[in-house]
């Protein structure tokens, strides 16, 4: 509840000065080389399409054209960089989606029928190049005068950006504002993603595979998997916003309290905060700073491995702090730690490698039998009672 | 502030003894903040003025990447 007040604050302060506030700092996608605005609606069974690109007049089609309309963008697999959906419309992904459908491979429209799929398929993933919701996104980056429903409305938006098209051309400018100014960290790795993946949708479809088929077990278990990872990415991507930070004090996300270090050979810090309602649990790891959430210098990491309630204040017990460790009566704060992209990678390819195994554990179903190894003598004394 | 967002204020308000023309004085500080609805009222009303905030100096720590 308490983060809808925080929002509620930044509504009326909107309202107060009729600008749209901020929640980032940082933009929350990166500016794109080929940007197709497409907006698609339907009549019963006739699907509209309405288009354009930079530079280029909007132009509408309906059923099969709307490829014919979408190839001569430049919205093809074969396309030597990505194109980028853009667009403003919930349903319109949906809609094309269904015009592809109504493709056999081989034929013309193949080609552009492919990258909607490819489209379809990284809809899915936050932060990335390949689709994105502009309603999303300004909701991400900032906050109107208006109530929540209104800010489902592109109108809304156009109106508190100063935008008076309506056409596509329109949300290509709605478009350009959203990647102004430095992107959050992490949207480079997310990108990068987005780009081999456009490398194998190509190298899948000149090599006649069929994207209208079901996906294989280990292909839908790789694909949530990588879902889940950039869903992780994006969300520690946003907590390097400092503005962002602010309002994750009031979701529990981000934390401050007064540090009281314990001076123990498991390198221990007490942290006492005034606030209940934190999300971080025993084994979260987290990283942190002298200081409070707009700040981020002098990093330190540890890990919970203790929370407890004391004279009503929230107790955290943070385990192995390394880096720039707070002192007794430091002002800390401290947030989930970002996972690795590295070893997320790292992960997916232990995980293909694994489906990809006739014989693995994985794709036998059998259990894997533990085996014993020796363990570093520091690893034992981490994982030790602390008492 | 329009009707809708009147309303909107007055339903999250419930409970709160603030009213959504209490409220933005709150937020603003033209009323001192007391309760925790109040100060995080105003938290959010400040943040919004803090546009202008330096980017951090060290991003997350990014482990092995």
């Amino acid at each position: 509840m308490s983060v809808e007040w925080f929002d509620l604050g930044q509504r009326l302060n909107a309202a107060d000065t009729g600008h749209a506030v901020p929640r980032l700092l940082h933009a929350p996608l990166l500016p794109v080389t080929r940007p197709v605005a497409v907006r698609a609606t339907s009549t019963g069974a006739r699907v509209t399409v309405a288009a354009t690109v930079p530079g280029s007049t909007p132009a509408t089609a309906h059923g099969p054209e709307a490829l014919t309309l979408l190839a001569s963008l430049g919205a093809s697999i074969t396309a030597a960089s990505p194109p980028t959906l853009v667009t403003d419309h919930p349903a319109t992904l949906g809609l094309l989606y269904r015009l592809a459908l109504t493709t056999t491979p081989g034929t013309p429209g193949d080609d552009v029928a492919a990258l909607i799929a490819w489209w379809r398929d990284r809809a899915d993933f936050p932060g990335g190049r390949a689709v994105v919701d502009t309603v999303t996104a300004c909701r991400t980056r900032w906050v109107t005068g208006q109530t929540p429903e209104h800010e489902a409305q592109p109108g809304t938006w156009r109106n508190w950006l100063g935008i008076g098209d309506d056409t596509p051309s329109g949300v290509l400018r709605v478009h350009e504002l959203l990647t102004a100014g430095p992107p959050l960290t992490f949207l480079t790795t997310l990108a990068e993603d987005d780009l081999y993946a456009y490398n194998t949708a190509q190298s899948e479809h000149g090599d006649g595979f069929d994207w209208r088929r079901p996906d294989t077990p280990s292909r839908a278990a790789l694909g949530l998997r990588a879902r889940c990872d950039a869903a992780d990415l994006y969300a520690a991507a946003l907590l390097t916003d400092p503005l962002y930070r602010l309002r994750a004090v009031h979701t529990g996300h981000v934390l401050t309290g007064t540090a009281d270090p314990l001076g123990d050979r498991l390198k221990r810090t007490r942290l006492t905060c005034h606030r209940l309602d934190s999300r971080l649990r025993p084994g979260t790891a987290v990283a942190g700073w002298v200081g409070g959430p707009e700040t981020h210098t002098s990093p330190f990491s540890a890990t919970v491995s203790a929370a407890e309630v004391e004279h009503g204040l929230l107790v955290l017990t943070l385990s192995g702090v390394t880096g720039h460790a707070p002192v007794a009566g430091d002002r800390a704060t401290i947030h989930p730690a970002a996972p690795s992209p590295a070893r997320q990678r790292a992960g997916r390819r232990s995980y293909r490698a694994l489906y990809a195994a006739r014989r693995s554990w994985l794709t036998t179903g059998r259990t894997p039998t533990p085996t014993r190894r020796d363990v570093p003598l520091d690893v034992l004394v981490a994982g030790a009672e602390p008492d | 502030m329009d009707n809708n967002l009147t309303t909107y204020a007055t339903r999250l308000l419930l409970g709160t003894d603030l009213t959504p023309v209490t409220a933005r004085s709150v937020a603003a500080g033209i009323t001192p903040a007391s309760t925790p609805a109040e100060h995080t009222l105003r938290d959010g009303w400040t943040a919004s003025a803090r546009a202008t905030l330096a980017a951090p100096s060290v991003a997350v720590d990014e482990g092995e990447s």
